[in-house]
């Protein structure tokens, strides 16, 4: 498992690659949006609350998926980074091995395993991913919900009642938004544990080998 | 022969965990925040009246008052999570800043133990 875990982060550039894209689509998207909404709002308020209805729901709808869209892009250019960690610890375990074949085998000590939060490590950032498309999944159906809903006349939205299924939709987007934004913040935060934990496992592998250089060279020393 | 006396542990190691922790925290509790508090608030703000009815809501209603901390909380919620994305960046940093350290001193074992290496290969051969 391990090992396959190894040979996928070879691939965190193309990770990094599509994170990078999906922040750049989400600007322009975002771009595209913003001229929607300049002509929008250059109509006057009661040509704007009862004509322009596609206008207003691609507006409402398009300001709700985007930034969780965005996010995954962060999230799988973090997701990269912890992968590049990886490949990191890996080659530095490696050329530990190596340095140490230099050795008779019955000179040889053994490698130091990788700690438990190394192998953790590669969890932890598909955790951070999965909160990243969770998030996504429901500020779509978010959106959805504000396209249906701003197809409707602002006075009609307005005007309706408690009950009523615009209003229920109305509901559910704004109890959607009071979670969601956090969710995005904790998915990058667990992502950020990921980092933290590679680094750990940097400097463990680090340590560890020097120590056992070190006590390789004490021996030596010892003996002569 | 070289000898290389053992470094100390840097400090950055002794204090970026209390950097991390305090940032997955303060995230942690926006996230808790947000699902507990702002959650249920918008429900019974948005989901309980008419536009009008939440227009009329006098000074004193629990109307008013979902809407004022509707209108509040995400104002200083937001701040709190940069906050503590800072701080796990601060503590990565410091984690980081470590690494030059080690590295030194592995530097300085490997040149001490290369002529052992050498040695004990053409012994060995």
């Amino acid at each position: 498992m391990q090992r396959l875990i190894g040979k996928m982060a070879r691939m965190y550039p193309l990770m990094i690659a599509m994170g990078f894209m999906i922040v750049v689509i989400a600007f322009l998207i975002g771009y595209y949006n913003a001229q929607v909404a300049a002509d929008y709002f250059a109509n006057a308020k009661s040509v704007r609350e009862t004509s322009l209805l596609a206008q207003r729901a691609f507006i409402e709808s398009t300001g709700l998926w985007l930034p969780a869209f965005k996010f995954l892009g962060l999230g799988l250019i973090l997701g990269g980074i912890v992968m590049a960690l990886r490949v990191i610890i890996d080659d530095l375990r490696a050329a530990g091995a190596k340095v140490l074949s230099n050795l008779p085998a019955d000179h040889r000590p053994e490698l130091p395993g990788p700690p438990w939060y190394g192998l953790l490590m590669p969890v932890v950032m598909m955790v951070g991913e999965m909160f990243f498309l969770v998030a996504l999944g429901f500020s779509i159906y978010a959106a959805s919900l504000a396209n249906s809903v701003f197809s409707n006349p602002i006075p009609q939205i307005d005007v309706a009642g408690a009950g009523s299924t615009l209003l229920s939709q109305v509901q559910t987007i704004h109890a959607i938004e009071g979670w969601l934004v956090p969710l995005k913040f904790f998915g990058i935060s667990t992502e950020f544990l990921a980092i933290a934990m590679g680094l750990s496992t940097i400097i463990y592998v680090l340590g560890s080998q020097t120590n056992m250089l070190d006590r390789l060279l004490g021996g030596r020393q010892a003996a002569s | 022969m070289n000898s290389v006396a053992t470094p100390k542990s840097p400090w950055q190691l002794k204090v970026y965990p209390i950097f991390s922790v305090l940032g997955w925290i303060l995230i942690g509790l926006s996230f808790l925040i947000g699902l507990l508090v702002l959650t249920p608030t918008a429900i019974g703000y948005w989901g309980g009246s008419a536009k009008a009815v939440r227009d009329a809501a006098e000074a004193g209603t629990v109307l008013l008052g979902q809407l004022a901390l509707l209108a509040t909380v995400p104002l200083w919620l937001e701040p709190l999570v940069f906050v503590g994305v800072a701080s796990f960046m601060v503590g990565i940093a410091l984690e980081s800043s470590s690494i030059p350290g080690l590295l030194k001193n592995r530097g300085l074992v490997m040149s001490a133990c290369c002529p052992y290496l050498a040695n004990t290969r053409s012994e060995s051969q």
